[in-house]
């Protein structure tokens, strides 16, 4: 979880960039899905339309080619010589009565005849339902000799009769119809007729054939237009020939646009969810008319929509990847750079950014190297200055310590004078110029331990001969801890303390004694003095600054001095005890006296 | 913009993506819904008058259109009651989607019809209607209508003033007494002119029977009237029977090739048609309806055509008299 906020951090450059990308490409991919999605729709759908033309093509090709075979079938009966013997036979005695002979032999063979001719060809084929020959003067003759002809039907009013009466050369194909010239059959049919002739080309009678719906409705059912789509047939008259829900047409329930497909000049309309298209066969006249469902296209589309939604996502998902790349890689100079600034907040000052990018970014590394570099510099030389501040201060406080000890020493001084002590002040003041000699020195603030001893020497020289009996002391130092190094000056504040607040206190005196030792880390110098000693309250406010007076101040100054060169681990430590004494050490780093040039 | 609203907005995209992908996915495995099936109980089928097989016909374009299991039965004779009960509670048994029923007796069929609803089985009825609320909808001619349709056309072959004969089909069928309401209610001086009315319980053997003895009982009867089929034809025959034709005019409802042949001859002078196969559509067209928790009117009326001789083959009009049927019958 922690990683995962880390690699999405919202307040990074990188997620910026990556969102940024992402929503710009989603919306291009977006845009371009629906661009494509609508173009291929509308290719579909032509596609679709073309099909559908072809397809009724071919229909209408079916219809010709069977509606041909009918002529033919229908030439071949009225080609035949019985049919045209018996037709001018009906004729030529139409208004003669028949003699015995015509009436008992001649008519019922020719009869007989015809009849076998057209049985015969009423079973070439199954769509066939009656053929039948009429004569002009209405005498019937069907081609099955069981059925006997409808009386009452009148077909004498009907086209399919009278138009091949009157134009010998037409063949006449009706719409649908119901055919009665059969008793006790009323039929759904299409009539093809045509006229027959004799051989002065006079029309003696027509020829009927009755086709049920069974060739046409194969040829129009086997064609797929979908699943709810389907094909009609029509006549220019708006008769429909053929259609799968004929009786729902019929019953009124439904209905269908034939005046407006009919009426159309493209090949093709839509009409709120059907799409219509339309083909006419100039020899029969007929329109075949394909319906299609436009919801059917509708299960393609969703398949459409798939196909352009998975190549959305896929693409979505390749152009994020790419994003995530590009993003890491435009903002990965930024990161390190940024890490190397961290590394600068944190007081490193020594890093360099080693970022080689020959645009904005490397140009801001570079600067931002120099800049880091001029940093350092200003960092050093105030470092420099801030050390050389803390110098002058232990020289100052180094310089304080003079006068004090130079008033009292000449106080003793001017004391032995008065009282004719010659030597001792010619002694004295020997060891005042030593004691000086060794102090103000040239150089550095560390002496030797040597010179530290023999200038505590020359100082408790002075102070002996100032306090006689009442003062002894021993000086002990191994001696191979001589050469080691000490800050100046550190021993005499402490003696003179010891001197001051200890022995002169105490009514018999005292003695001081000094040592050293070493530890593994430190330098211990140790002065003992055998005074009076002090409370653990006075040992405690020892080292507290005090304002005025000068009790104990070159002690916090040798304080503070250790602690300024060389830390607050070092320093001065205090054991006393209220009659019995004081122990001071001072505890210094084991500085090797070869580092620095040795002093006088 | 802040970074928090483009992960909002790139959250949206990719959830409305995701949505569209599930949908689409859930889209191409739903299956077709399961087929509905209905039971129809017709008022008579084996050796049927046309009427009832023009209704079926008019069932199977329906159920072949809407795509529902559809099972047909009926009894022999259209006044068997009982047998149409019996067929009703077997029909029940199956637990059907819905019943579609033509009753035989708008009195009777109501228990059983009561105890399908209370079974959740949908209710439509057809034709003739029962004297129950629960049923959903009821397709059929106005058959009030219908017999105003016949006044006229008495008044035409018989003179304002003719005498005429009725023979309805079943008693208390809800058909026969509303077309004979209609013509009694709307021909002038129906009491005067009405010499008898008798049923013949929808079988053209009693009607002819009736028919006879009517005639010969009323010797001043110009026009027999027939207010269904069965009763028309059994008119017909009797006419025939007693020589009568075209002295006695004969005034049919529905029609059927007989019937024809008998219009083409000049017994008939004129019918009224229903539109069977309508009846039959529409009537398997609202259950589907009703299935799918549509609101269906509570009654769905067909027409019904007046047709005479001389427009027995006009092209509308062969369109209602001839059902079509592409075998031929």
């Amino acid at each position: 979880m922690g990683r995962l906020h880390e690699y999405f951090n919202f307040h990074s450059i990188r997620t910026h960039m990556v969102l940024s990308f992402m929503l710009l490409i989603s919306m291009i991919v977006l845009f371009v899905s629906l661009v494509s999605y609508q173009y291929t729709v509308r290719d579909f759908e032509n596609v679709s339309i073309q099909y559908t033309v072809r397809l009724l093509n071919e229909i209408n090709a079916s219809i010709d080619s069977y509606v041909q075979n009918m002529k033919s079938i229908a030439q071949v009966v009225v080609g035949n010589r019985d049919v045209k013997e018996l037709m001018e036979f009906y004729v030529t005695t139409h208004d003669k009565p028949l003699s015995y002979r015509e009436e008992r032999q001649v008519l019922p063979e020719l009869r007989t005849a015809v009849m076998a001719h057209l049985d015969t060809v009423k079973n070439t084929r199954s769509d066939i339902t009656n053929v039948a020959v009429i004569s002009k003067f209405q005498d019937v003759v069907l081609s099955d000799p069981r059925k006997e002809v409808n009386t009452f039907s009148e077909f004498n009013l009907s086209d399919w009769y009278l138009k091949p009466l009157s134009n010998k050369d037409e063949i006449i194909v009706t719409p649908s119809h119901v055919q009665n010239l059969i008793q006790g059959e009323y039929k759904w049919v299409i009539t093809l007729s045509m006229a027959i002739t004799n051989n002065d080309g006079e029309v003696t009678g027509v020829m009927v054939i009755d086709l049920n719906y069974r060739s046409i409705e194969a040829i129009c059912e086997n064609a797929q237009l979908g699943k709810s789509g389907y094909i009609y047939l029509t006549d220019d008259k708006r008769n429909i020939i053929y259609h799968p829900q004929q009786q729902l047409l019929y019953s009124g329930i439904k209905t269908d646009l034939i005046d407006e497909v009919l009426k159309m000049d493209e090949p093709f309309m839509r009409r709120d969810t059907k799409t219509y298209v339309r083909n006419r066969s100039a020899i029969t006249g007929w329109s075949a008319v394909g319906v299609v469902n436009t919801d059917e296209l509708l299960t393609n589309r969703v398949s459409i929509i798939k196909f352009y939604f998975y190549l959305a996502g896929w693409a979505l998902l390749v152009a994020s990847v790419i994003a995530v790349i590009i993003s890491t890689t435009i903002t990965k100079p930024i990161t390190i750079l940024e890490s190397t600034i961290h590394k600068v907040e944190q007081g490193d000052f020594t890093v360099q950014s080693d970022i080689r990018v020959p645009n904005e970014i490397g140009h801001l590394s570079n600067t931002f190297n120099v800049m880091i570099t001029r940093i350092k510099k200003l960092m050093e030389s105030a470092i420099a200055s801030e050390e050389e501040k803390r110098k002058s201060e232990i020289r100052a406080l180094q310089a304080q310590i003079n006068p004090h000890f130079l008033y009292n020493t000449l106080d003793a001084i001017i004391w032995m004078s008065a009282a004719g002590k010659n030597e001792e002040v010619a002694e004295m003041t020997a060891a005042l110029a030593d004691l000086f000699r060794t102090s103000i020195s040239k150089g550095d603030s560390l002496a030797s331990l040597h010179n530290e001893i023999g200038n505590i020497k020359s100082y408790l020289t002075i102070q002996k001969m100032r306090y006689g009996d009442k003062l002894s002391y021993g000086i002990h130092i191994p001696q191979d801890l001589l050469g080691l190094m000490t800050p100046k000056l550190i021993l005499q504040p402490i003696v003179e303390n010891a001197i001051y607040h200890g022995i002169k206190l105490s009514p018999t005196g005292g003695t001081i004694t000094i040592g050293a030792r070493r530890t593994e880390k430190l330098l211990i110098l140790t002065v003992e003095d055998s005074g009076v000693g002090m409370t653990e309250e006075q040992t405690a406010r020892l080292f507290e600054p005090k304002e005025n007076t000068d009790r104990g101040i070159g002690v916090i100054n040798v304080n503070n001095r250790i602690r300024l060169s060389f830390g607050p681990e070092y320093g001065l430590h205090y054991y006393s005890e209220p009659g019995k004494g004081t122990r001071v050490e001072a505890w210094l780093p084991l500085l090797e006296g070869n580092r620095r040039e040795k002093d006088v | 913009m802040s970074k928090r609203h483009y992960l909002q907005v790139i959250a949206v995209i990719f959830a409305c993506f995701l949505a569209l992908v599930c949908l689409l996915h859930y889209d191409a495995r739903i299956a077709g819904p399961k087929e509905k099936s209905i039971e129809i109980i017709l008022k008579a089928r084996q050796n049927p008058p046309d009427f009832w097989r023009v209704v079926e016909q008019g069932i199977i374009e329906a159920s072949n259109e809407f795509g529902v299991q559809c099972n047909v039965t009926a009894p022999s004779r259209e006044s068997d009651v009982e047998r149409q009960i019996q067929l009703m509670e077997e029909a029940v048994s199956r637990r059907p989607d819905a019943i579609i029923l033509a009753a035989s007796d708008q009195e009777r069929m109501v228990p059983v019809c009561q105890e399908a609803v209370e079974k959740g089985i949908i209710l439509v009825t057809m034709d003739s209607d029962i004297a129950y609320e629960g049923r959903r909808c009821f397709v059929a001619t106005d058959n009030y209508e219908m017999g105003k349709k016949l006044a006229p056309l008495i008044d035409e072959v018989a003179g304002r003033g003719g005498r005429f004969g009725v023979i309805a089909h079943v008693q208390s069928t809800s058909t026969a007494e509303q077309r004979r309401d209609g013509l009694l209610d709307t021909i002038e001086n129906a009491g005067g002119r009405l010499a008898a009315l008798e049923y013949c319980e929808g079988s053209e053997d009693l009607s002819r029977e009736r028919a006879t003895a009517m005639v010969l009982a009323h010797p001043e009867i110009e026009c027999m009237v027939g207010l269904n089929e069965s009763s028309s034809l059994g008119i017909t025959y009797a006419v025939q029977d007693l020589g009568r034709e075209g002295e006695i005019a004969v005034i049919a409802c529905d029609s059927s090739q007989k019937q024809i042949e008998y219009m083409e001859q000049g017994i008939i002078q004129a019918f009224v048609v229903q539109n069977p196969f309508s009846m039959g559509y529409l009537s398997v067209q609202n259950t589907v309806k009703l299935l799918a928790g549509e609101t269906v009117p509570p009654v769905v009326h067909t027409d019904s055509v007046v047709i005479r001789k001389q427009d027995l083959y006009k092209q509308e009009n062969q369109k209602l008299i001839f059902p079509f049927s592409n075998e031929g019958s």
